[in-house]
């Protein structure tokens, strides 16, 4: 109980003279923020070129062919076959429907340009990177612990307090990013984010506990963590088999994935997405969260300091 | 105050020698910087697997000459493994790892060697440069009597000679290894081959000794440095190929990516023939375009190197 | 006096942006040790980078050695940052440092071992410099700066960080350099100790400006033949023995300070005896120092006074 006590008034502490304090002003909230802008860019000028649509993307295997001149191929057939009637409302009413899905293709178009590969593959372990490795990193590196240390509050409750502090900035950060990126995109893009938004952030939360943690505990975590982003996260995420279900991101990609199959939108043949139900997907992110945050009080607890140079 | 312990001092001796001209110590600032990197392991990593990609265009050129001296239309003798028919070999030495002299074995084998470039610069640029921003030592070298010009060419010559070292050195030992197993008639027939390589080489030292000043001076650590250049080495083709090869915007946009105008440029300076890469659609960004491109990292780089380097040491 | 100013600074302005650091400093200084004193954010580093060119005055000029061309070559600079590079070993560094001033690389080496030698650092040369302590950073410091046998040298906190030995070790090096070689010191430091130890001329600056630039003795005080005498025992008399030798007097209860101003050293004797037969006691006899520290923070408040 006095335990309790404690941890509670050290997790209310540290959450009150933290949270306003996240650190934006280092170069990586810049690089963050550029990347951001650059991506925007690209997605505005997509927008603007109206490019969001299957019209022009090709079907897999068939160089030099594309939807558009499926659809022309089909109404070529109903002005061939023009004198029977019933066959040609049939053509028509073929094309007429492919073009509707055509122009209706920019959410799984964005989708999975966008949001599958750029956002969840790149974007998004970097931004919940630069915040949540300098949450306890800096405190490390400036040799600032000790003072930290200094209060009679148990270490566990400064990392959760810490953590709890960083989270919202992250979430914020994140689900932001990923508004703008949707609002650039227009109407498929928003519908997109409303869609996929709790993923996103759950993911965020995973991916802020996993690099806090590494940030607490590791020495030269920011090198750690980036490590971990680019070789994990982007490069065994997007390969196929199944060794990429040892990312966050993976598991992001199967809630995005069933969402959008109920709707009947199948985002990727073969992904190995359908594999995990929503529920589980979500349990198993949240329980990578959960695992970390414990091993990171638990070694956090651990941690020796060294003499201050 | 009373000096007490002066007995116990060597006599200081005044100095009235020689002096070599002030920008000879440029060439001192290298030796250090490169002797700092020689202590580094990751280059000693990012070397030895540079030098066993030489080695094998060097012994698969050497191969593709020997199956071609041997009778034709006959089996060629493969060690202890049996006998491969000397057409297919040729075929497989010369289309799929073009490894017979043309142009494009020299394209393919500088772009691998500068990945390599690119991941040393990335893990130990920051202890070529950044350390001395961080350190504080900028006043050091401003204070003598080279200044920052010194500093800045000493730096510049230590990151290029890394970029020979792993690209244009090796390139030219192939070139004349193909000399010695040719006929010296292959120098004469290809002298372009040879500027090319060379002309490659210093596109690349201009593009990424540039780039690397820029990133480190502004972001000081090796982080800031990997998260930079994942960019433009990561996001940045990324985000083209999504364009151009996927939703088919104009081919003009590759020009963002930095690293496709390096790469065309030298294909452009080696002569050799566009291959599309697995997933590209298109290939025929106009030369102008590229060199518009890396002019651009170029004049933006050294803008901010003048700005960062000669006056946050002053106010430091 | 008929020297060429070491250093001579007309009318000198910094200013970044709005805020001015350093505002019409004038004053020249001769060859010695040059203690250059303020207190924190008083303008010495930005006074220091306009000394050696790094920086470029808003107006006003400086000459060293009676050119306005300022001569690296001729200036040893060491900074206040930790400015090294922790990889190199102290020997190699120096050299460097030489090889930089345009020394050959067999001479610079050469010499880096006699001036390492002559701050007698031993085998410690041969270790990285990322090993060092503070005390031996300190030296190759000072040494990387005479690495090329400059002649003026400029020191910003050269005691900083420094324990007890170490600094009066430093100080000594100073004093030897300057009195035995001949070389001219600039010494920027805010601590008051140190320029009193071992400085011949002083450039106070606060918020930007020179508020004195003379030589120690001048800004001190001249305070010699003062002496302070505790006096015990039948103290009224002995006070009115000494009759108007005696310029002041403080009861400290049991015994009474008395200050006292003679012609010379030779009347000590004579006012001893003129205690001892009044009937004092002597408990002590001091001569008076002048006291920078009085000297500074008496420029400091005439500052304010003046400012308010």
């Amino acid at each position: 109980m006095e335990f309790l006590k404690s941890f509670i008034l050290g997790v209310k502490s540290t959450l009150a003279v933290h949270l306003f304090r996240a650190k934006v002003g280092h170069s990586l909230f810049w690089v963050s923020a550029g990347f951001l802008l650059l991506v925007a860019a690209v997605v505005v000028s997509v927008s603007f070129k109206n490019q969001w649509n299957y019209k022009t993307l090709k079907p897999r295997g068939q160089a030099g062919f594309n939807f558009k001149n499926s659809i022309e191929m089909i109404e070529a057939c109903s002005m061939a076959l023009g004198h029977n009637a019933g066959v040609s409302a049939v053509c028509s009413a073929v094309s007429g429907a492919n073009s509707g899905l055509m122009i209706q293709s920019g959410f799984p178009v964005f989708t999975k340009n966008v949001v599958f590969s750029v956002l969840l593959g790149f974007l998004l372990p970097l931004w919940c990177l630069t915040f949540a490795v300098e949450g306890l990193g800096s405190e490390r590196e400036g040799k600032t612990l000790f003072w930290l240390f200094s209060k009679p509050v148990p270490r566990s409750s400064i990392y959760v307090g810490k953590f709890l502090a960083i989270l919202p900035w992250v979430i914020i950060w994140s689900l932001g990013g990923f508004f703008v990126l949707a609002v650039c995109a227009g109407d498929s893009g928003i519908f997109a984010f409303k869609l996929f938004w709790q993923p996103i952030a759950l993911a965020s939360i995973t991916y802020a506990s996993v690099f806090f943690f590494m940030g607490a505990c590791l020495p030269r975590a920011s090198l750690i963590a980036l490590a971990y982003a680019f070789v994990v996260e982007t490069l065994l995420g997007s390969m196929p088999g199944s060794l990429k279900q040892l990312s966050v991101a993976f598991y992001a990609r199967c809630i995005m994935f069933q969402k959008s199959s109920d709707l009947g939108v199948v985002l990727e043949q073969g992904g190995g997405y359908g594999d995990f139900s929503q529920t589980m997907a979500i349990c198993f992110m949240l329980g990578i969260a959960l695992m970390f945050l414990v091993a990171g009080i638990f070694f956090f607890g651990k941690i020796e300091l060294r003499g201050q140079r | 105050m009373a000096v007490t312990s002066l007995n116990s001092f060597l006599e200081y001796r005044p100095w009235r020698g020689l002096r070599n001209p002030v920008w000879m110590g440029a060439f001192a600032i290298t030796r250090e910087s490169l002797k700092l990197i020689f202590t580094r392991k990751v280059f000693w990593v990012v070397f030895s697997l540079a030098v066993l990609n030489f080695l094998l265009y060097f012994f698969g050129q050497y191969l593709f000459f020997w199956v071609a001296d041997q009778q034709p239309d006959g089996l060629v003798r493969v060690g202890g493994f049996g006998r491969a028919n000397q057409n297919d070999m040729m075929q497989f030495l010369r289309s799929v790892l073009k490894m017979d002299g043309s142009p494009e074995t020299f394209r393919n084998f500088i772009n691998l060697q500068s990945r390599g470039i690119i991941v040393l610069l990335v893990l130990a640029g920051a202890s070529l440069l950044g350390e001395d921003l961080n350190q504080g030592s900028l006043i050091f070298y401003q204070s003598k009597s080279g200044g920052m010009r010194n500093y800045i060419v000493g730096k510049f010559l230590a990151a290029s000679f890394l970029v020979h070292l792993f690209a244009t050195v090796p390139a030219l030992f192939l070139f004349l290894e193909i000399c010695f197993i040719d006929t010296w008639t292959y120098l004469l027939y290809h002298p372009r081959l040879l500027f090319g390589i060379i002309g490659y080489g210093f596109v690349i030292n201009i593009g990424l000794v540039s780039l690397l000043f820029a990133t480190v001076g502004f972001f000081r650590s090796t982080i800031g440095l990997i998260m930079c250049w994942a960019g433009v080495f990561f996001l940045l083709p990324s985000l083209c190929a999504i364009m151009i090869d996927r939703l088919r915007l104009n081919p003009a946009f590759r020009v963002l990516d930095f690293w496709y105008c390096v790469e065309r440029l030298g294909e452009k300076c080696l002569g050799a023939s566009p291959t599309l890469l697995p997933g590209q659609t298109d290939h025929s960004l106009n030369p102008w375009l590229a060199v518009a491109s890396l002019g651009f990292v170029f004049f933006i780089s050294s803008f901010l190197t003048i700005r960062i380097y000669f006056k946050k040491g002053v106010e430091s | 006096m008929g020297e060429i100013p070491v250093i001579q600074c007309r009318n000198l302005s910094r200013r970044f942006g709005s805020k001015t650091v350093l505002n019409n400093v004038s004053f020249e200084v001769y060859p010695g040790i040059i203690g250059l004193l303020g207190p924190n954010g008083a303008g010495k580093s930005t006074l220091i980078k306009l000394i050696l060119g790094l920086d470029i005055p808003s107006s006003g000029g400086i000459t060293l050695f009676g050119k306005t061309k300022v001569e690296l070559g001729k200036i040893g600079f060491m900074p206040e940052a930790k400015a090294i590079i922790p990889s190199m070993k102290g020997f190699e560094f120096v050299a460097f440092a030489g090889e930089l001033e345009g020394l050959k690389r067999k001479d610079a080496l050469r010499r880096s071992h006699e001036i390492l030698d002559c701050l007698s650092m031993g085998e410690a040369r041969f270790r990285k410099l990322g090993e060092y302590s503070t005390g031996m950073i300190q030296k190759v410091k000072l040494a990387q700066a005479l690495v090329h046998d400059p002649e003026l040298l400029i020191l910003d906190e050269p005691t900083a960080g420094l324990d007890p030995p170490a600094r009066n070790q430093m100080l000594d090096y100073l004093s030897y350099f300057a009195r035995q070689q001949g070389k001219s010191i600039v010494l920027s430091t805010h601590l008051l100790g140190d320029v009193q130890s071992v400085c011949d001329q002083v450039v106070v600056l606060n918020f930007g400006n020179c508020l004195a630039s003379c030589s120690l003795e001048t800004l001190v005080g001249n305070k010699e033949n003062r002496y302070l005498i505790e006096i015990a025992g039948n103290q009224i008399d002995s006070i009115s023995a000494l009759g108007n030798l005696c310029i002041g007097t403080q009861d400290m209860g049991g015994f009474t300070k008395v200050f006292i101003q003679c012609e010379s050293t030779a009347e000590i004797n004579h006012i001893a005896s003129q205690v001892l037969s009044a009937g004092g006691v002597i408990k002590k006899f001091i001569p008076l120092e002048g006291n920078l520290d009085d000297a500074f923070f008496a420029l400091l408040d005439k500052q304010r006074m003046e400012k308010i």
